[in-house]
């Protein structure tokens, strides 16, 4: 490796703990330690390219300690080799950043040109905000090891400015995209997510000719992961390489539309890699290759593969913060909201007391008013817990199908005042996360349909769990349907029924002009003993 | 308005809450109502145990305690504990907007007399004050389903009481204590206490709270309320 001829000493312990305290005081305790310690020579300059921090490896390449960079310029310590040229002075515009660019260090600032203690590295810089004011990050990297792991190096460094600034999800899934594409012979790169319908959605890309079209093609064309060609080998967690993923896309019914898209692409071979969370494979990072370009090696797939994971992350905290940001809601709104209109319920209470004792008319305006205003509220309370249990993520998973039906019945029933009952045992059946959400999902259709459709007088809920079947049964008086007529389809059978086949239930809808419609969901069910459970809880 | 007879003066109330709009509302909706008076109110289970230790020497304290359970400082489930051990005769009753099996565990267990929901009607909050005062309990029903579900899964039956046992059971449930028991069935009180254990381990339960409530589940005795 070129660093030994740097001349440099291996820092100690000592100077560790110096770097990290410096990383530290930028606001970076987290990274310190790990910055310390990389092999990647990483600096931090100001607005000005001034240097504020330089980790041990950035100074050993730099040559100097990091007292004697502090407030020097980082471009004064570069220096230009071959046909490359550095980028202008500062300060740089972070919406245009520059190229990751070949230099020379270590044996310039002193004595000009790349001397005997110099030598070659390649520079990425990133835009990044520390305590609100601008800042780049620069990461130095030797190159010793080949092409593979000058984009590693890259890559790298593209995660660390992630971490320490941070853009939207959108344009870090939209920059991890195009380093894929500028890096590589790849002409394209996107990525799709599974979303909570489990259907796929892009949520990033670059390099395709009409990326709007591209996007939206996945929508709207409604795909699961397994029927995208590769899909299945992507769902067990491995990458897959494709040599002629245009024709196979092209011709899937699922994915025809995407592949449309990219007529005008120069494009044949694809490279799927999972996108996963703790085991959970939630999307695709997909880098579309050129025709007559070769098959990747093993270097520039484990590349993909760091991308790919780099966008797992980027997903899986976007996500985080998402649920984390609907429980803080949740909160709020109960706080706030319901407990207010719980006092609604009283003041209007109150009201119609102070009413009957001043001897006032119940039946008079005056009376019918208050009593509007006392069923309004109970029926706004009532709507604001099933809004609030919506929000809450896990909320189902707390408190159980049949509890959470209640409450999404007695708001439907407020606001809809239509009579909806839910009879069901009140604790917890043995369900799985994932099919309790179905089976929730489910009935919970089921009975928006009714209010949107059936014009019903009564509404029934069923959730019954005998002869080893757990059975959901949401019954209704109202106008009935033709199951094979066309619009049934704008109801959501077709969903409701996925849902159903995905936990292995039977989904059975009978229903008539005129008599109603019964929905019955059925799954193989045996609880398990629940003797301890019903006990434990009371010391 | 009371159904019993009227009371030689009105059933004192104390509120707990750390939302003030729903002391206000509370309130407001209480000083409408013929037998009950507001005494006080507190914004968390600490300041309630500061204000009624006020109140005592007045010879003020309140009938029943109006608690939330989940505040700021001390929560519902532990002030209602400190009230029962300190004031034994002053009934609590929770009012909060949790369903949680383990929120109404714990606050029956620390003693409250009864659990209503931030969803009850008005009418229901002067009924379960009233229920408390008369040595009632007073659950909300979904509240009550809660409890009667996880009680039956101890899948028991009351055909493995004895006679004397069944006797204890109903006593009970009507919220007798040991030395209630014992004076109503002429024994001393240890083995009334005998008795109770021996209930408890034959059912499977582990409060009195609960063998109350499967003996309600049973049909033994009248249950709560039915819904509004």
């Amino acid at each position: 490796m070129p660093t030994s001829r740097s001349g440099s000493r291996v820092p100690d312990d000592g100077q560790h703990r110096a770097h990290a305290d410096e990383a530290a005081a930028l606001g970076l305790p987290t990274l310190a330690v790990a910055l310390a310690r990389v092999e990647d020579g990483i600096a931090v300059v100001d607005a000005g390219g001034r240097f504020v921090y330089a980790n041990p490896a950035a100074c050993r390449m730099l040559g100097r300690s990091l007292d004697r960079l502090h407030g020097r310029e980082l471009l004064g310590m570069l220096e230009a080799v071959g046909q490359t040229t550095l980028p202008g002075s500062f300060p740089w515009d972070p919406a245009d950043a520059p190229a990751p660019f070949l230099c020379g260090v270590g044996g310039v600032g002193g004595g000009g040109g790349v001397g005997a203690a110099g030598h070659e590295v390649t520079c990425s810089v990133f835009a990044t905000d520390i305590d609100g004011a601008s800042h780049w990050v620069a990461v130095l990297r030797d190159l010793g090891g080949g092409r593979a792991m000058k984009r590693t190096a890259v890559a790298l460094a593209q995660t660390t400015a992630q971490l320490v600034g941070a853009g939207t999800v959108d344009e870090i899934l939209r920059g991890i995209a195009r380093h894929a594409v500028e890096s590589t012979t790849a002409t394209a790169c996107g990525i799709v997510v599974v979303g909570e319908d489990h259907k796929l959605a892009a949520a990033g890309g670059f390099g395709f000719p009409d990326r709007a079209r591209s996007m939206g093609a996945w929508t709207a064309s409604s795909v699961t992961l397994d029927e995208m060609p590769g899909g299945a080998q992507v769902l067990t967690g491995r990458s897959v390489y494709m040599p002629d993923a245009r024709s196979a896309m092209g011709a899937a019914p699922a994915t025809k539309a995407f592949a449309a898209t990219m007529d005008s692409l120069d494009w044949q071979g694809s490279y799927y890699a999972p996108l996963s969370w703790e085991g959970e494979v939630f999307g695709v990072f997909g880098v579309h290759l050129p025709s007559g370009a070769a098959s990747p090696n093993a270097d520039v797939c484990a590349f993909y593969d760091i991308l790919a994971n780099q966008v797992s992350v980027a997903v899986t905290n976007a996500r985080l913060a998402a649920s984390l940001e609907r429980t803080r809601l949740a909160r709020e709104l109960h706080d706030s909201i319901s407990q207010a209109l719980f006092s609604m319920t009283m003041h209007a209470r109150a009201a119609q007391l102070a009413m009957t004792k001043a001897e006032l008319d119940a039946t008079g305006p005056l009376g019918r008013s208050v009593a509007q205003l006392a069923e309004l509220t109970r029926g706004t309370l009532a709507e604001m817990r099933a809004l609030i249990f919506e929000l809450r993520p896990g909320a189902l998973a707390e408190e159980g199908l049949v509890s959470a039906l209640r409450k999404q019945g007695a708001a439907l029933t407020a606001r809809e005042q239509v009579p909806i009952t839910v009879v069901g045992p009140e604790r917890r059946l043995d369900l799985g996360a994932g099919v309790e959400e179905h089976l929730y999902r489910i009935a919970l259709e089921a009975l928006n349909n009714v209010v949107k459709h059936a014009r019903a007088e009564q509404v029934a809920v069923h959730v019954t769990v005998e002869g080893g079947a757990l059975r959901i049964v949401v019954s209704d008086d109202g106008a009935g349907f033709e199951p094979d007529a066309e619009h049934s389809g704008s109801m959501g059978l077709s969903t409701m029924a996925e849902r159903a086949r995905a936990v292995g239930a039977q989904f059975i809808v009978t229903s008539e002009r005129g008599n109603g419609t019964v929905v019955t969901v059925t799954l193989p069910h045996s609880p398990r003993d629940r003797t301890e459970e019903g006990t434990d809880h009371a010391h | 308005m009371p159904t019993d007879s009227q009371p030689a003066h009105p059933f004192r109330v104390f509120l707990v809450d750390d939302h003030r709009v729903v002391r206000s509302g509370v309130s407001a909706y209480l000083a409408m109502v013929e037998d009950i008076e507001v005494v006080g109110e507190a914004s968390d289970g600490q300041q309630a145990l500061d204000r009624m230790a006020v109140l005592e020497p007045a010879d003020a304290l309140p009938d029943v305690v109006l608690m939330d359970l989940v505040m700021p400082g001390m929560d519902g489930i532990t002030a209602t504990r400190q009230i029962k051990a300190r004031w034994p005769a002053v009934e609590v009753v929770a009012v909060t907007s949790f369903v949680e099996e383990s929120k109404v565990r714990g606050a029956l267990e620390a003693g409250a007399a009864g659990y209503l929901l931030k969803d009850a009607d008005a009418d229901e909050l002067a009924a379960a004050i009233r229920a408390a005062v008369s040595g009632r309990m007073h659950l909300d029903p979904a509240v009550a389903r809660i409890l009667a579900d996880s009680t039956r899964a101890s899948q028991q039956t009351g055909d493995s009481l004895t006679r004397r046992q069944h006797q204890v059971l109903l006593l009970i449930a009507e919220g007798a204590s040991n030395r209630q028991i014992a004076e109503t069935l002429v024994v001393s009180e240890r083995t009334a206490r005998t008795h109770v254990s021996d209930i408890l381990a034959r059912l499977g339960l582990a409060s009195r709270t609960q063998a109350a409530l499967w003996a309600v589940q049973e049909g033994l005795v009248p249950g709560p309320r039915p819904g509004r």
